[in-house]
């Protein structure tokens, strides 16, 4: 447990430090937030503003890119060559895996409480009688994308091609689940269509909590969304291989 | 002084290519071991095997008699890698790397930083502990490499071409260094191309080549059985055991 600990601590720092870290996770969700809020304000009303939708479909959205930046942490040490000090001490398996985990969701999470609470005040969305559900939904959202990112990310060694292959249905996912442009029908083919996105469960638990004060969808997601994480992190462990781990090259890559 | 650490018929493929072929051999205690061979010889799987990095397809390692595979915390506790790669995070202080790898080896409070100030003095950079590495010449960041892999007292440190591409000075440090780490007792085990080195520091060598052991005796003895053979010092020994011919592409 120390180690975990220290090893969390200096993970948790470095990734303060990641200007790429930051900007994907607070500064990306804000632009996209008011760039998007303000296009669109003409087609909303006055009481549910574009702000309020993208607000909250934009966060789930960014939490899933997370996978990307997951993926990244779980080959950063093999870029930084640091991989090779990490696999010849004393270390386990697991906690390589936790440490980059934890300390991926506990940083995103942060980003997330900060994107809300501007998002809340700045724009008024009447979220503070749900911000703790909705906020709790989104930690576990970021642990269980972290955990299939990291999954990915320590199995393979091209950082590159992960970020592509992730790329598509993350962004995929995102167009069902109405992140970029609202998608509604009336058709149930269509409509099953969307439902095949986990994005689309995620925006409408908050959507009928918030809006609705209706909170069973919600907590059904987050166990959901808990069991995906934790199976993805017993599989990181798992399938941990430490070939696979230390080796790896970024092109570009300058630490 | 017995063995601290044996090998017996270790073997590793790639791609169904042999790159170690069941070799044996023994680290005594005390020793500074000089490990060499060209490149694509076999020499850093044999350590990255023997660091428990890569996994072997046969052999056994035993540390102190004991299967490293049963006393494994224990070996990763008693053992130390100067990796041939700065493995370092650039993005915190000097202070902070040492600090960090030498955590993991369950040290804490009072003793760790004790520890990470000795090591730092003794590699020359506690004047640059508040230093990011990123700042750092090259041989303040081969120095950092080192700081990092003894600061939790190893007592078998192997160490991997540690002064690549650095200047004469920082050569000179790391080599009085080594001499003085094993003078308190680290058993060392040094791979490097760098012969002058080699000769100058280490009492027994180990010459790989092909993925096998091709001689492996006391320095004075390797320099005794060749002299008749009209190798002045060890590179004339070692071309005649490798030849001359290029190994591009080898590693």
């Amino acid at each position: 447990m120390p180690i975990l600990s220290r090893m969390l601590y200096y993970d948790i720092k470095r990734r303060v430090k990641d200007g790429f870290f930051i900007g994907y996770n607070l500064i990306f969700p804000l632009v996209m937030i008011f760039l998007l809020g303000y296009l669109t304000s003409e087609s909303y009303g006055t009481e549910f503003t574009g702000y309020h939708y993208y607000t909250v479909v934009m966060l789930p959205f960014c939490v899933a890119m997370a996978m990307i930046t997951a993926a990244y942490a779980g080959k950063e040490d093999a870029y930084r060559k640091t991989a090779l000090r990490l696999l010849f001490s004393p270390v386990t398996k697991a906690q390589i895996v936790l440490a980059k985990l934890l300390s991926c969701t506990i940083v995103i999470s942060l980003c997330n409480i900060m994107v809300l609470s501007s998002a809340s005040l700045i724009i008024r969305l009447p979220i503070w009688g749900a911000f703790f559900p909705v906020i709790l939904l989104l930690t576990i959202e970021t642990f269980a994308t972290c955990a299939i990112g990291l999954f990915i990310g320590l199995g393979m060694k091209n950082f590159i091609i992960v970020k592509n292959i992730l790329n598509i249905p993350i962004c995929a996912g995102g167009i069902l689940a109405g992140s970029f442009y609202p998608i509604g029908t009336l058709n149930p083919k269509l409509n099953t269509v969307l439902h095949l996105s986990p994005l689309t469960w995620i925006n409408k638990s908050i959507f009928l909590y918030v809006f609705d004060h209706a909170p069973s969808l919600l907590w059904k997601t987050a166990g959901i969304c808990l069991a995906v994480g934790i199976i993805f992190t017993g599989l990181a462990v798992k399938f941990f291989k430490r070939e696979e781990y230390s080796h790896g090259d970024l092109p570009g890559f300058d630490q | 002084m017995g063995s601290l650490l044996e090998v017996k018929a270790l073997t590793k493929a790639y791609d169904g290519k042999q790159v170690v072929r069941g070799i044996n051999f023994s680290v005594q205690e005390g020793e500074i071991l000089g490990y060499i061979g060209p490149n694509g010889a076999g020499k850093s799987t044999t350590i990255k095997m023997i660091i428990d990095v890569e996994k072997k397809d046969n052999g056994e390692i035993f540390y102190c008699g004991e299967k490293i595979g049963n006393i494994m915390k224990v070996y990763k506790k008693a053992i130390g890698v100067v990796p041939q790669e700065i493995a370092i995070y650039e993005d915190i202080s000097a202070y902070d790397n040492v600090k960090f790898f030498c955590s993991l080896y369950g040290h804490k409070g009072d003793d760790l930083k004790e520890r990470v100030k000795e090591a730092l003095e003794f590699t020359g950079l506690w004047e640059h502990r508040k230093g990011l590495p990123a700042k750092f010449s090259g041989g303040m960041k081969r120095r950092l490499n080192i700081a990092c892999s003894i600061a939790h007292s190893p007592k078998l440190l192997f160490m991997d071409e540690p002064t690549a591409g650095i200047d004469p000075q920082s050569r000179k440090h790391i080599m009085e260094s080594i001499k003085i780490l094993n003078a308190r007792g680290t058993t060392i085990v040094y791979v490097s191309h760098y012969m002058e080195e080699i000769e100058a520091l280490c009492n027994r060598i180990i010459i790989m080549d092909h993925g096998e052991i091709i001689e492996d005796m006391e320095k004075s003895q390797l320099k005794l059985k060749f002299e008749k053979l009209g190798c002045k010092n060890l590179e004339d020994i070692f071309l005649r055991l490798t030849g001359t011919a290029l190994r591009d592409g080898e590693e």
